[in-house]
């Protein structure tokens, strides 16, 4: 299923996307992930987290937040992280647990529109210095 | 001596230790590393902390007693850089301070390195006057083969290690098994170990001889030994730049040795905690 863009907030929200919020002043719409971001001690490890979502829109719905990998949008062919009915704010904890970045965003589900998205940074503290291939080496 | 004290020595003084090859194993289970690092490149981290430990060598640090517990500020360094196989690594929390070495093998589970590092530290008058009177024993450097295969959070690491440095003529070989386990963003980490020292390293160290007999330190022949150890502790990314680090050790020193009058105790413990910048 495609989703429909609402183009000017999210050129906004591309503008605004720092830190995990993420505001489209225009429409007084937000996306507020805090913490940002998770912090795990090696490459590679699953990071733990719990997040504290917060979404604001203009309008009334009913709205989906959705998690996809960060170098793709959250689609409705992803397993929504909760729903809303009839809202046009919510409020929602939830535990994060993985390897790498990834990108949370809010569909309206009347119409299959990304209102906003907002990306959930993954950092370490030492990167993985490994090479997989087995080798010998003189020197 | 042996080097577990002369490393709390170290640690306490601040002096830094420099290691081997695919990956120190106190370092590497401390970062929940699961393989070895083989790239080229490197970190450094510096660290603040506060040790408490009870030492069983006589006159480290000086004036100590039996079971005497000493709490100091300690700073941490750690350092590892890699190039084309040569590597040189520094973490002054680990069981192997200073380490210089080459990776010959490695692959996923496997890395086979040859390392050599400064294994016992100096005794003299002029690093402690408590040892007046005794003949000097000098720091020695030991180099040999260390194999360390990575499975899942437990890694296994064994030493054969020769001096070099023509100080003793002695040898150590040592085997050390560790785990870590993450919970949520907590690392915890075991360590069990185990070294052999023979009779030429043994005696030199803490063995007394006849011209340098007193009846502060009456003649001692050291018979070759174990040493063993058990660790915990714990790795907490605070951020990117910042990790909490704690650990409690504890060595257990062949009872043989303790007829040694350089040797006050059969034990010794150490308990540091740490707060460490990485670059």
């Amino acid at each position: 299923m495609t989703i429909r863009i609402i183009s000017k907030c999210l050129l906004a929200s591309y503008l605004l996307l720092i830190a995990g919020a993420v505001t489209c002043l225009e429409n007084k719409t937000e996306l507020l992930l805090n913490p940002s971001r998770c912090v795990a001690l090696h490459q590679g490890q699953v990071c733990y987290q719990t997040v504290k979502l917060h979404w604001k829109t203009p309008l009334v719905g009913n709205y989906c937040v959705y998690q996809s990998p960060k170098d793709q949008s959250p689609s409705t062919q992803d397993q929504p992280l909760n729903c809303w009915r009839n809202a046009a704010e919510g409020v929602f904890i939830f535990e994060f647990a993985g390897d790498s970045s990834t990108s949370i965003g809010l569909i309206n589900g009347d119409d299959n529109t990304l209102v906003l998205e907002a990306i959930f940074e993954v950092a370490w503290v030492y990167k993985s210095n490994s090479r997989r291939k087995s080798h010998w080496r003189i020197f | 001596m042996w080097t577990y004290p002369l490393r709390i020595f170290s640690f306490l003084m601040g002096v830094a230790s420099l290691q081997v090859a695919a990956g120190d194993l106190s370092s590497d289970i401390r970062k929940g590393a699961a393989g070895p690092d083989t790239g080229n490149g490197g970190y450094f981290e510096i660290g603040l902390g506060l040790a408490s430990y009870t030492n069983p060598f006589y006159g480290m640090p000086r004036g100590n007693e039996k079971g005497e517990v000493h709490t100091e500020v300690a700073v941490d360094i750690s350092a590892r850089y890699q190039y084309q196989g040569w590597f040189v690594e520094l973490f002054s929390q680990s069981l192997q301070q200073f380490t210089l070495g080459y990776n010959a093998y490695a692959d996923e589970h496997w890395a086979l390195d040859v390392v050599g590092s400064f294994e016992h530290n100096e005794i003299s008058e002029d690093v402690n006057k408590e040892y007046r009177g005794l003949k000097t024993r000098d720091p020695d450097f030991l180099m040999g083969p260390r194999a360390t295969a990575y499975f899942g959070n437990t890694i296994l690491q064994v030493h054969a290690l020769f001096d070099a440095s023509n100080t003793h003529n002695g040898e150590l070989y040592s085997i050390k098994l560790a785990r870590y386990w993450q919970k949520r963003n907590w690392n915890f980490h075991a360590i069990l170990g185990a070294t052999y020292r023979s009779e030429q390293i043994a005696d030199y160290y803490i063995g007394i001889d006849e011209d340098e007999a007193s009846d502060k330190f009456p003649q001692f022949d050291a018979n070759a030994g174990m040493v063993y150890v058990a660790e915990i502790g714990t790795t907490y990314p605070i951020n990117e730049r910042w990790v909490f680090r704690s650990f409690i050790r504890r060595v257990e020193v062949d009872s043989d040795a303790v007829g040694s009058p350089l040797v006050l105790d059969d034990h010794g413990e150490i308990f540091v905690t740490s707060i460490n910048y990485v670059f």
